[in-house]
């Protein structure tokens, strides 16, 4: 067996102490965007956790081992508190990723972000061109802006990546969006095909997904975001609830942000209290690994696939069976691999 | 290895991110792209360096804790300095 990195070690011990190593924070829904395929339910910043509420939190999970948090929204600069509650967090030393559109990062606000030392910050680019790009976020203008955010970041000694969400609209711009990334000079995550319904069930985003078969044709498989996928038959069959966790800007914890099981909401128990109670079909989720996956375990895309239990539990209504979206995606890419059409 | 003159004080890098697993400290620095994970004697160490601890502060405590002679935890602390000097995760003032 070859040796573990630190982070896999790491990893493990979270895993096996059940520490939520990783947590995601929404800090809002407010966003001056419009993202036509957004799961953000109400692009209303009403009754968000206050920075007192977040302090006590961070003392709370730094007690407990968290060790990286995500900033994410909304749009994270819609709050007016943003750099007190991301100071309040970088003083307890924890690691954070900020998810950001961009469009406010002027130089001064990039220097900012550089002073919180972040080990990255994420920026969704939605094509090449401000036509295509503007055409998703329903503002115009947008994709000036946040190119030109990127490059204040970049000037600023931020490690920045970018992301795209493969949609109906974008879709033609795989190529040039790449050549972006590269003359931007940023990391790139990936495209991501999974348009999700949004948080209030409003399927009407998911019309703007890319079928499968052109996914496979479009995007080639390094270019996906991916996730760990050699996962042996004895590992967990993912991080959600196990070493990850998110929460919304109104408290509620859920295993994961597309694992929409409510767990408790901070404002009523304590985080400690959520994390540890006993949780029926959490405790699934938690007990669950690959090898006993009944469906997912023996099939032969599971070398491709990224399937997502919090998808399988919306889609198909069981955290431990398969997502028909993964299921697409996965036997489309491996006919494309192989040249022989799934039976 | 030159000897560390007990007055120095070690100070963190403020720019780290780090935390306590299981008796051992983990600590990352992003833009090193460097990741470090700490014995027990080191993160005890780590834990006591606050940016006003001299390194002579530190090796009274480092005895007080561990069944060492003054000479053993000066060395010991010497060399976690000096490793996490180059390291770039401390830097030490007067």
């Amino acid at each position: 067996m070859a040796p573990l990195s630190i982070l896999e070690e790491v990893g493990v011990i979270a895993r096996s102490h059940r520490i939520p190593y990783h947590v995601l924070l929404e800090l809002t829904y407010g966003c001056n965007l419009r993202c036509v395929m957004c799961y953000n339910p109400t692009h209303e910043a009403v009754g968000e956790l206050s920075l007192e509420e977040y302090v006590g939190l961070f003392d709370e999970l730094a007690r407990l081992g968290t060790v990286q948090l995500t900033l994410t929204g909304g749009e994270v600069l819609a709050r007016r508190d943003f750099w007190d509650i991301a100071r309040a967090a970088r003083d307890r030393h924890f690691a954070l990723r900020i998810f950001t559109n961009g469009t406010r990062v002027t130089p001064e606000i990039a220097q900012r972000f550089a002073d919180l030392a972040p080990l990255s910050v994420e920026v969704s680019l939605y094509g090449a061109t401000a036509a295509t790009h503007d055409a998703v976020t329903a503002r115009g203008g947008s994709f000036v802006s946040t190119l030109e955010g990127i490059r204040n970041l970049r000037a600023a000694g931020v490690r920045v990546v970018t992301k795209t969400l493969l949609t109906q609209l974008n879709k033609h711009e795989v190529d040039d969006t790449l050549a972006l990334v590269d003359a931007l000079d940023v990391r790139f995550k990936g495209f991501d095909p999974v348009v999700f319904e949004t948080h209030a069930g409003d399927d009407g985003p998911l019309a703007l997904r890319v079928a499968a078969d052109e996914v496979a044709r479009l995007v080639p498989w390094h270019l996906h975001v991916t996730e760990d996928l050699a996962c042996g038959d004895d590992e967990p069959m993912c991080g959600a609830a196990h070493d990850f966790v998110s929460i919304t800007p109104h408290g509620e914890v859920y295993p994961c942000l597309s694992m929409r099981i409510p767990m408790g909401n901070i404002r009523d128990r304590s985080f400690e209290e959520i994390w540890t109670a006993p949780h029926h079909e959490v405790d699934r989720v938690r007990s669950a690994t690959w090898g006993q996956l009944s469906t997912c375990g023996g099939c032969d895309a599971r070398g491709v696939c990224q399937r997502c239990p919090g998808l399988a539990h919306h889609e198909d209504g069981d955290v431990l069976g398969p997502s028909s979206t993964h299921c697409e995606l996965s036997f489309a890419r491996l006919d494309d691999m192989t040249g022989d059409p799934h039976v | 290895m030159p000897a560390l003159s007990p007055d120095l004080v070690p100070v963190r890098n403020e720019r780290l991110s780090w935390r306590v697993l299981e008796g051992e400290a983990l600590i990352l620095f992003p833009e090193a792209g460097t990741l470090h994970r700490l014995n027990e004697t080191g993160t005890c160490v780590w834990q006591h360096v606050d940016g006003e601890r001299s390194v002579e502060s530190i090796v009274a405590l480092l005895i007080d804790e561990y069944d060492v002679t003054t000479d053993e935890a000066s060395i010991s602390v010497a060399a976690f300095v000096a490793d996490l000097t180059d390291a770039g995760l401390l830097a030490t003032r007067q």
